[in-house]
């Protein structure tokens, strides 16, 4: 259950004077309680970044066959977009997360859940 | 790791949120009075899990994810707290059940039943934006509402989360977010590899805030 993060170390780059900020979760099979671990960070990248997206998929959440889970999975998702300026795109998968900024393409690799 | 790779490493900041979300009441009058009977009373969430009979649960879980010791806690704050209230005949103070995996609580009247908050034409959003707007305290121990609850500007919260069913710090894995660490109105000592509140703390804390509030209706 450990929110466990492996990355490989000097693989991503912070630009200060991104404007868009985009946390790709496609394909990270999250549950609800670890994309609130991720959801803490979302009022700051709100804050800082003129546009913030989340890119996000059918394996975003890990759903284990329960449509309630999936329909709590969007009913959180339009909070969040909602209450911060977080906007979430579905797009086609990646397998890994990734979070990258534009304007140079700095990603962190082998985000691994 | 989770403080270490987001905090340290790309220097984003945690912060709470304050929950914004459009409620139709049309369809749920129901809805509309509860929350203007809620705006008279000083509302606290109580939604630890508590599942003696395992409807849901395994036994590993019938208290939680907290061991025995943090629950024992947890009971004894809830239970001091509706002592008091009886004691000194407070009628506005109301707890709000919210967690279907809470089952054995012991009963009293001032208890407000939301554990099936889809009844309310609410759902798992709009009842953290509804709970936000009409209440003042948390209390709970880990779970994913508790979470979402956590991560609420508008509210304060005493938690009750440890590390003794994953073994790993609570703020480090997936429970309690990282600004709880610097939450200014209850000590948590062991943050962040624990967040157990000294009970007298929460109460003395809890009561002020009935106190003003009573205060502030008055005024008004």
């Amino acid at each position: 259950m450990r929110f466990c993060l492996k990355f490989n170390k000097g693989s991503f780059n912070i630009v200060e004077a991104s404007n868009l900020f985009i946390l790709d979760l496609r394909g990270s099979e999250l549950e609800l309680h670890r994309f609130s671990v991720l959801v803490q960070f979302f009022t700051y990248l709100s804050e800082v970044y003129n546009e913030f997206e989340v890119w996000i998929d059918k394996e975003t959440f890990l759903f284990g066959g329960s449509r309630l889970y999936s329909k709590e999975a969007n009913d959180i998702m339009e909070l969040i977009q909602c209450s911060t300026r977080a906007f979430f795109l579905e797009k086609k998968m990646k397998k890994l997360l990734k979070i990258f900024r534009m304007q140079e393409y700095q990603m962190v690799e082998n985000f691994l859940i | 790791m989770t403080r270490s790779f987001f905090q340290d490493q790309m220097k984003l900041k945690s912060l709470p949120i304050k929950y914004n979300f459009a409620i139709n009441y049309s369809k749920h009058p129901e809805l509309m009075s509860l929350k203007m009977s809620l705006k008279k009373t000083f509302n606290i969430v109580f939604s630890p899990t508590f599942d003696l009979n395992q409807k849901v649960e395994d036994s590993s879980r019938r208290y939680g994810v907290i061991s025995k010791e943090s629950f024992d806690k947890l009971e004894n704050l809830y239970l001091e707290i509706q002592n008091r209230v009886i004691d000194e005949n407070i009628h506005d103070i109301k707890f709000i059940f919210l967690n279907k995996k809470m089952f054995n609580w012991q009963y009293f009247p001032n208890i407000i039943d939301l554990r099936h908050f889809e009844d309310y034409g609410l759902n798992f959003a709009s009842m953290l934006y509804f709970v936000q707007d009409n209440c003042e305290w948390t209390i709970g121990s880990e779970g994913t509402m508790q979470c979402y609850l956590l991560l609420s500007a508008n509210l304060k919260h005493a938690i009750y989360i440890d590390n003794s069913h994953w073994g790993y710090p609570a703020s480090d894995g997936s429970t309690v977010p990282l600004f709880m660490d610097s939450c200014d109105y209850l000590k948590y000592n062991e943050a962040p590899f624990a967040y157990i509140p000294n009970n007298n703390d929460v109460i003395e804390n809890i009561f002020n805030d009935y106190y003003n509030f009573k205060k502030n209706n008055q005024l008004q």
